[in-house]
């Protein structure tokens, strides 16, 4: 038997066959978290994306700097004209002579809010919900998802169609009510990762460690569980910010003269034929944020999970 | 041996683990699956007792009920005197200082999230949160010194790590609260030939050094007989046999444990040994064979071994009692 | 049985891999022979090429894999073959199984359609016919009563049952080579044993040859003829398994045979253990692949790969210190410096 105890003089006399690893300072490994970051870099379309959508939310957070005209300036001189480089109405003009550029803008404001927002909600929600009905599993679990399936099976539109009409249109109802509908889907995707984390041996390790279930959940099942939930999430923003566009397009979204991209679209379409740039700047500003999430989605998901490539 | 002249620090009486299963049809009764069914043993201050079995004879699951992560359906859990059978978590949570587990997946019992520094710390710092950050790391790196893991790689994360060492790290997080016992699920056979040897002397070393009992969970019988003092033979959840190392491996009584032996094949192309080859597979242990529950696959099976279940007799040859038994009715056919 | 018919001659085979981190070497330079009814193990730890190699014979390397050198089988360089081409020797005449039985059989196709299928293909019989020849060989393979059990899905076999049905697959055209990828490793010991004599009958009843990919000496000693070490991507020793067994030559070999616990030997001392870690095939040390594990190390094996020796016809071992002293004490003691590593 040799003894331990001198450990450290074989260690010495080991690395002494590495010259290279002489150095024994303390090195900060490379987590997954940084190699996905990495492998992340290295895809095209998911960095083009993100550079797009950082503009985008610049000009949105800038929009009242961007352009000489306010949002809510109507212009009487200049009812619905095309864009014009000269006078600063670079999208042109609505119907009520206000200028479309810093409209779409604004525009934006709502629409990323709203997406960010309500996904946020769905986010806490949902991982927390979820992570608890799978780690407990059994009866809580049976009655957390039953809860949810019983949420599920209500329509949704008829849902949010009657808290406006109780509350009134209010920018924030739409955040809780989307939020409130999205958080189920969640629920449903962590409580799934959740089984099949909770099976993995270091949780049992933990549990054998006497550490306790709120630590588990919150120390080893989340945090294992997070990749498969960003991405979701960057794809239920865009159908968040799809879904507010819709409200607006039926007239349940936000209240004049603020506007999203959804009530610019709903306008502009109205007047497709005779003014064809005020659908053709917010629905072109929409898609291109709808694509941009969706390449990130993409690009997280290969980088979150290289073995699925 | 002079082990056995203590009070043993766990014994394990008549323990039966039974899973219900869903048979499918919805009027049908629910069956059960027997995966442990009445175990009995006791292990004794710096012993290495081994637990062999073919896969799904319920070696894992038994090591699993022995440390409460698994409730048992029946019999009794003595640790130190005090039976912990149904303690609850809570109840648990100070006995778990004790007590330990290693795993088989050395990758797979590591958070992948996490920097090794935090997953050895982990049970150190749920036990005594009162630690300082510092004094923490200082009792990490002196365990990493222990188990043979350079200190300067304690921010590092598991997947730059190769096996043998993601198996050192197990060893390092189930050694910080220096516990008495230590479960050892299968903790080499997922590693290279090579690296397997460098873990089971670590094993061996840490033993000796720390007096540390292990219940040593394999299905390699070479392994079994470097590092155990007992082993114990177990067949779909039900001991054939159970005996000093040395006793077992020289003169097996158990017609199971024979066939087990001979059929590893040796490192030697000199010695082409003619095997006994056991016929045919394990049963399912949902509908285990009537009587004696090797009979489907034993080559002196009669009459008699579907009537009852054997029980465990002792059939020592040494002066110490009761150090070698067999649940067989056919050893003295078998011997003459 | 005509014993100096070749049936495969493996050239200079190289095998590389694509991967964002750079390019990896997985095998390289690999050159031997496999005679007719001969069985060959190939011992090497995770990650020393030995599966891909017989990946590459087999045209199944992953995507960003490329090969080059020759594999003459039976007379046709079969590397680098069109799909079409190689498609008319694997599966017919080179059949390869695999350690998970469950991951290689399809588990929503019944056996008998499994099996069928391959003869109707390959070898343009009728389905009844086809059907006949599955049992047979099902019962070739010890599956009792057969006639029923080929109607059964996979997940309805136990898992020695199920690597007799791959095996039973693997042996329908009756092929001449037979690849077995750690065909016992997740078996247990007693379904293991039965598996290793049916190999060693049916190699003896239809004369096939075999190579045995396996990390476990055990196995080779009681089954294979000659031997070939692997280590960090390259062969390190070959021989026959007499030679290799009584003999070893390079210190990986020797470390090996040492390291393995013994159900028959010395049990009360500390095993033997290689020290530090498999290499990684990404960051290769210089030199020897073997160096910074082997207590023989000098500069010069610091600096250069050693070349092969060759002692007898088929018996070789690449390793700068074969004269040295530490081939007259053979065999090594236990080696006094303990296991510590960690070195990345």
């Amino acid at each position: 038997m040799n003894n331990i105890m001198n450990v450290n003089d074989k260690l010495a006399t080991f690395n002494d066959n590495f010259s290279d690893s002489a150095d024994l300072t303390e090195v900060a490994g490379r987590s997954l978290w940084q190699d996905a970051r990495i492998r992340l870099m290295r895809n095209k379309a998911a960095v083009v994306s993100m550079i797009i959508l950082s503009i985008i939310t610049l000009m949105a957070i800038f929009a009242p700097w961007l352009s000489s005209h306010p949002f809510d300036e109507v212009y009487w001189d200049f009812i619905q004209v095309p864009p014009n480089a000269a006078e600063g109405f670079w999208f042109g003009t609505d119907e009520n002579g206000r200028d479309l550029f810093v409209r779409t803008l604004y525009g934006a404001r709502v629409s990323l809010m709203v997406g960010l927002v309500a996904t946020t909600m769905s986010l806490v929600i949902g991982v927390v919900y979820g992570a608890v009905a799978g780690y407990m599993g059994g009866r809580i679990d049976n009655i957390m998802m039953r809860f949810v399936d019983i949420l599920y099976s209500l329509p949704f539109m008829f849902f949010v169609i009657i808290l406006m009409v109780i509350f009134g249109r209010n920018i924030y109802l739409i955040f809780v009510a989307l939020g409130a509908v999205e958080w189920l889907t969640m629920a449903r995707i962590v409580r799934g990762q959740t089984l099949a984390v909770k099976k993995k041996e270091f949780v049992e390790a933990a549990h054998a460690s006497g550490v306790s279930t709120t630590k588990i959940i919150f120390r080893h099942i989340i945090p294992n569980i997070l990749g498969p939930v960003i991405v979701y999430m960057t794809l239920t923003i865009p159908q968040v910010i799809l879904t507010e566009s819709f409200l607006s397009f039926l007239g349940l979204g936000v209240q004049e003269p603020l506007t999203s991209w959804g009530v610019l679209i709903s306008e502009g379409a109205k007047v497709m034929e005779s003014a064809p740039w005020m659908l053709a700047f917010p629905a072109t500003f929409l898609a291109i944020t709808l694509f941009c999430f969706n390449f990130i989605g993409d690009g997280l998901r290969d980088a979150l999970d290289p073995k699925d490539r | 041996m002079t082990v056995t002249e203590q009070a043993p620090i766990l014994t394990v009486e008549n323990l039966k683990v039974h899973f219900p299963v869903d048979t499918g049809t919805f009027f049908t009764k629910k069956k059960t699956l027997k995966a442990v069914d009445g175990v009995s043993f006791q292990l004794h201050e710096g012993e290495t007792l081994s637990v062999v079995g073919e896969s799904g004879c319920g070696k894992s699951t038994l090591g699993r009920a022995v440390l409460q992560l698994l409730h048992n359906t029946d019999g009794q859990v003595v640790w130190m005197g005090q039976s912990i059978t149904g303690h609850s978590v809570k109840e648990m949570r100070p006995l778990r200082k004790q007590m330990q587990i290693i795993f088989q997946d050395p990758l797979a019992s590591l958070d992948p999230r996490m920097t090794i520094g935090e997953i050895i710390a982990e049970p150190l710092v749920t036990h005594h949160p009162e630690l300082a950050g510092e004094a923490v790391r200082d009792r990490v790196r002196e365990m990493m010194n222990i188990v043979g893991l350079l200190p300067h790689m304690i921010n590092r994360y598991p997947h730059e790590f190769s096996g043998g060492q993601c198996q050192r790290i197990g060893i390092a997080r189930a050694m910080i609260l220096q516990p008495r016992v230590i479960v050892c699920d299968e903790p080499v056979s997922a590693l290279d030939v090579s690296i397997q040897a460098q873990i089971i002397n670590l094993l061996g070393e840490l033993q000796q050094k720390f007096g540390l009992s292990l219940l040593f969970i394999s299905h390699d019988l070479s392994i079994v007989r470097h590092i155990s003092h007992r082993v114990m033979v177990l067949y779909l959840g039900n001991v054939m046999e159970i005996a000093d190392k040395d006793d077992l491996y020289n003169s097996p009584k158990h017609p199971y444990t024979q066939a087990l032996i001979s059929a590893v094949p040796a490192p030697d192309p000199a010695v082409r040994k003619k095997r006994v080859v056991l016929k045919g597979d394990l049963p399912s242990p949902i509908d285990p064979p009537s009587g004696c529950i090797f009979r489907t696959r034993c080559l002196y099976a009669d009459e008699q071994c579907s009537q009852k279940k054997p029980d465990l007799v002792d059939c020592s040859t040494s002066g110490l009692n009761q150090r070698h038994q067999v649940a067989c009715y056919k050893t003295d056919i078998i011997y003459g | 049985m005509n014993e100096n018919s070749i049936i495969l001659e493996v050239k200079n085979l190289n095998t590389r891999f694509d991967t964002p981190d750079g390019e990896v070497a997985a095998a390289n330079e690999i050159s031997f022979t496999l005679k007719k009814g001969e069985s060959l193990g190939v011992v090497g730890e995770s990650g020393s090429g030995k599966t891909q190699i017989f990946m590459a014979l087999m045209g199944l390397l992953a995507k960003n894999g490329k090969t080059t050198g020759e594999a003459i089988f039976k007379g046709q360089n079969i590397l680098g073959l069109p799909v079409k081409e190689l498609n008319k020797v694997r599966g017919v005449s080179l059949s390869m199984i695999f350690q998970d039985p469950m991951t290689s059989l399809n588990p929503y196709l019944k056996v008998s359609r499994q099996m069928t299928e391959v003869l109707i293909e390959h070898q343009g019989m009728s389905q009844k016919k086809a059907l006949e020849r599955s049992i047979e060989m099902l019962e070739l393979v010890g599956i009792p009563e057969a006639r029923k059990r080929v109607h059964m899905y996979p997940h309805e076999f136990s898992g020695g049952m199920r690597q007799r049905v791959m095996i039973a697959i693997a042996l329908l055209c009756e092929p001449d080579l037979l690849i077995a990828d750690e065909p016992t490793t997740a078996l247990d010991v007693t379904i293991q044993a039965q598996i290793l004599d049916l190999l060693h009958d049916l190699k003896d009843k239809l004369g096939m040859s075999i190579v045995m990919i396996t990390h476990d000496l055990g196995v080779i000693a009681s089954m294979c003829d000659h031997v070939m070490v692997m280590y960090g991507g390259r062969v390190v020793e070959t021989g026959s398994v007499q030679a290799l067994f009584s003999d070893a030559k390079h210190p990986y070999t020797r470390g090996l045979l040492q390291s393995m616990p013994r159900i028959d030997g010395d049990h009360n001392e500390d095993l033997y253990a290689i020290p530090g870690q498999p290499p990684n095939l990404q960051a290769l040390p210089q030199g020897c692949a073997f160096q910074p594990r082997c207590q023989y190390a000098t500069n010069l094996c610091q600096q250069e790969r050693p070349q092969t020796t060759e002692f007898d016809a088929g018996r070789t071992a690449s390793c700068h210190q074969l004269s040295s002293a530490f081939h007259a004490s053979s065999p090594v003691k236990n080696n006094p410096v303990n296991v510590v590593e960690g070195v990345l």
